[in-house]
């Protein structure tokens, strides 16, 4: 098997599993608990905070673990909306988003909140002028703009965007499941008030964190306990914790060269295809993990099933519930028709990835995608 | 050893064709294909067909026969051919057949062409039905399951010879009976999950509703018999169907049934039991599965012929000439409750030798 999904979820790596095991064999308790085998649980689940912490450059008490990003997301915007301290009322997001901030931000518009979107350069990226106007107009605004697009690799000008929110007074909530980096950098910067991380995205398990900048206040979504500060109900889960801080830390550590070499092999391969046309920018501005395309005349649905039979795991971006291949939302934001928004084809790589895989991987989906091209001319 | 995709409603029936086409050696690739159009949860209001459960349900059976499945996205084609369709010969004061357009644009057109796609050599249905090659002549023949009380071969009838050629239908050789004892033996887990009968878009079984929701216009009208006199008002010519007899919403001491709906004058006709007793029908869209069949028709050549899915055919004539874009079909007996817009299919015995759409009755 070639497994070329990493922005979808990645395996899980071999040091996490075996601290998982470790740590599953011993009676650890409740970490709310005042006895012994709570104070054992509270005291991995507090060094696994502390660990986060000091990778992103945070404070303790401005890490706070949920079930996972999607968790994380609504928290960070129905949270800090909803809290009396807040001024900020107005929401500015982008079609691009994450459906995890995306459909939190449709559902408080058709709630009847203000709610401006960004528009949208045929690169992916969002346009700072319109941000800027849009600040100037709604200074008060919670702006939520993701730091890498999970589905084209697009990375966003976050930095400048916490710049400008800065300036008016905005808040910045940041999605930064496909780019821990760029949270580490907006924090290290003091220009990110919300943002989260995915724990299964890095080689972890499941299970998320919201970083909360001290003196920005949340309301709690999930009520009944006064876990994380009482911001977050429900027992902590201690072993996620634990695997999220150890994840964090071994992709932190990690080159990125390795895994853009991966990428780069790729696309060799597949821009001697006609018709074939990557999405996204060039450079700096483009995520180093994944790489994604349209292929004339063919939507997704074949290539991903084509590929599949023969070993190749591959993805159309986002799924739905019934994993069948819908338009991506972001395709056409980024100005394209509905036809082509069916044939997103996105690759990406992680910690595992290595040029030999992905060299064989590369001739199968070249094979595969010329085939299916070349089927779809020839069809009366 | 060939490749082969089965469409897996995540339904007993085509459950069993796909453990049948494996235990015969093939490569069985299984595809569920979502084709309602919302993505909500209607758990709540029981579960219809193509929801998330049903295609977790085929999932768990191609996982128990180890085969590799897929969802195919074919919302928008069934949109388009199918629900559109549905609305605008309603509109047109026809009763459609929803099924059988799914099965002529969708099951049979989109999905062979994404079989194809495939490599595959054969698509692979759950139909009460038999596909097999004529003994003597180059062509393949639609035939009626063995299981008469399930056979499906009426909503098949808008098939080619090119789409019977890449289909097979493995489930029409066996009984009701047989296929749920198979998946039983088999230990499938849809062994016994209840048989869909509503309409796959309207799982609550509102097409009223639905209908009301969708139409452009209802607009209100009278409803006369066949004098003339006003009887009472419909809401609308919207779903009412020829023949229908509850829903009326007039009180006239006896049973009244529908026998027209007008639609240039909004008019809805009812009348007696017997005044719903037709001669004969045009019917148009034609389509020969036997193309021998048809150019005998200028000598008129008897048939049995079915108009409604749950009816089992009755003796008759046919009148054209081989290339028309209509005929005429004359009953041996005078027949009830012919809807405009149903499929009217011409059988020898058990095989199916043609159809069409009934375009209007005499």
């Amino acid at each position: 098997m070639f497994y070329l999904d990493y922005a979808a979820t990645a395996p899980l790596r071999p040091q996490i599993n075996e601290r998982i095991q470790e740590l599953g064999a011993q009676e650890l308790g409740n970490p709310s608990s005042l006895h012994r085998a709570g104070r054992q649980a509270r005291m991995v689940l507090e060094h696994a905070r502390e660990r986060i912490a000091a990778a992103l450059g945070a404070r303790v008490e401005e890490i706070l673990f949920c079930s996972g990003a999607t968790e994380a997301d609504n928290l960070a915007i129905l949270g800090s909306l909803t809290h009396a301290d807040t001024r900020c009322q107005h929401l500015l997001s982008s079609a691009i988003e994450h459906a995890a901030v995306y459909e939190t931000v449709r559902r408080q518009e058709l709630l009847g909140r203000g709610v401006s979107w960004l528009q949208v350069h045929s690169d992916g990226r969002i346009d700072l002028e319109h941000l800027a106007a849009l600040l100037k107009q709604h200074p008060l605004s919670l702006v939520s703009v993701m730091a890498c697009n999970n589905e084209v690799g697009t990375r966003q000008p976050v930095t400048r965007v916490g710049e400008l929110c800065r300036e008016h007074g905005a808040l910045f909530h940041c999605d930064g499941v496909q780019d821990p980096r760029a949270v580490r950098e907006l924090i290290r910067q003091g220009l990110v008030d919300l943002a989260c991380l995915s724990g299964h995205k890095l080689g972890g398990l499941h299970g998320g964190l919201l970083y909360v900048r001290q003196g920005v206040a949340i309301n709690p979504q999930i009520v009944g306990g006064s876990q994380e500060d009482g911001r977050r109900a429900g027992t902590s889960e201690v072993l996620r914790a634990e695997s999220l801080a150890l994840a964090l830390e071994l992709m932190l550590s990690e080159e990125e060269q390795k895994v853009k070499d991966c990428r780069n092999l790729l696309e060799s391969e597949l821009l001697t295809i006609p018709g074939a046309t990557r999405l996204g920018p060039d450079g700096e501005e483009r995520a180093g993990h994944i790489t994604s395309w349209l292929f004339e005349g063919v939507s997704a649905e074949p290539i991903l099933v084509a590929l599949d039979l023969q070993g190749v795991c591959a993805s159309s971006g986002s799924a739905c519930s019934s994993h069948s291949v819908e338009p991506s939302r972001v395709v056409k934001a980024m100005g394209y028709g509905d036809q082509r928004a069916t044939g997103l084809v996105r690759f990406s790589f992680g910690w595992k990835s290595d040029t030999k895989e992905v060299g064989s991987a590369a001739s199968i989906v070249k094979d595969v995608v010329s085939r299916l091209m070349k089927k779809e001319k020839n069809r009366p | 050893m060939t490749r082969v995709v089965v469409a897996m409603s995540g339904g007993v029936d085509s459950s069993v064709a796909a453990a049948l086409m494996k235990h015969q050696g093939h490569e069985v690739i299984g595809v569920t294909m979502t084709l309602s159009p919302n993505e909500e949860s209607s758990a709540h209001k029981g579960r219809g067909c193509c929801s998330v459960w049903d295609v977790t349900d085929a999932e768990k059976v191609a996982w128990a026969l180890d085969i590799p499945h897929y969802v195919f996205n074919l919302r928008e084609a069934f949109e388009k051919h199918v629900i559109a369709d549905f609305i605008s010969e309603y509109e047109k004061g026809r009763t459609p057949n929803p099924c059988r357009r799914c099965n002529q644009h969708i099951k049979f057109d989109h999905f062979l062409e994404r079989a194809e796609a495939l490599d595959a050599e054969a698509v692979v249905t759950g139909h009460y039905a038999r596909v097999e090659k004529h003994p003597t002549e180059n062509r393949h023949m639609l035939l009626r399951g063995h299981d008469l009380a399930k056979d499906q071969s009426y909503v098949l009838a808008s098939l080619t010879q090119s789409q019977l050629s890449r289909i097979l239908m493995p489930i029409g050789n066996y009984s009701k009976t047989e296929i749920r004892r198979m998946a039983e033996e088999l230990n499938l887990s849809v062994a016994n999950k209840k048989e869909s009968m509503d309409l796959c878009f309207i799982p609550d079984g509102d097409t009223a509703g639905f209908l009301k929701n969708r139409m452009k216009t209802l607009v209100p009208g009278p409803i006369k018999d066949t004098s003339g006199e006003t009887l009472g008002h419909h809401e609308g010519l919207g779903a009412f169907t020829v023949g229908q007899r509850k829903g009326l919403g007039i009180a006239t001491g006896k049973p009244r049934y529908v026998l027209e709906l007008k639609v240039a004058e909004n008019t809805l006709v009812v009348g007696d039991m017997d005044d719903l007793d037709r001669a004969g029908m045009k019917v148009d869209e034609l389509n020969w599965i036997d193309p021998g069949f048809a150019t005998n028709l200028p000598g008129g050549p008897e048939a049995t012929i079915q108009y409604r899915s749950t009816h089992r055919g009755t003796p008759g004539r046919l009148q054209g000439v081989p290339d028309a874009s209509e005929i005429t079909v004359l009953f041996d007996q005078p027949q009830s409750a012919l809807s405009p817009g149903q499929a009217a299919v011409f059988y020898r015995e058990n095989e199916v030798v043609g159809g069409g759409t009934i375009a209007s009755t005499f």
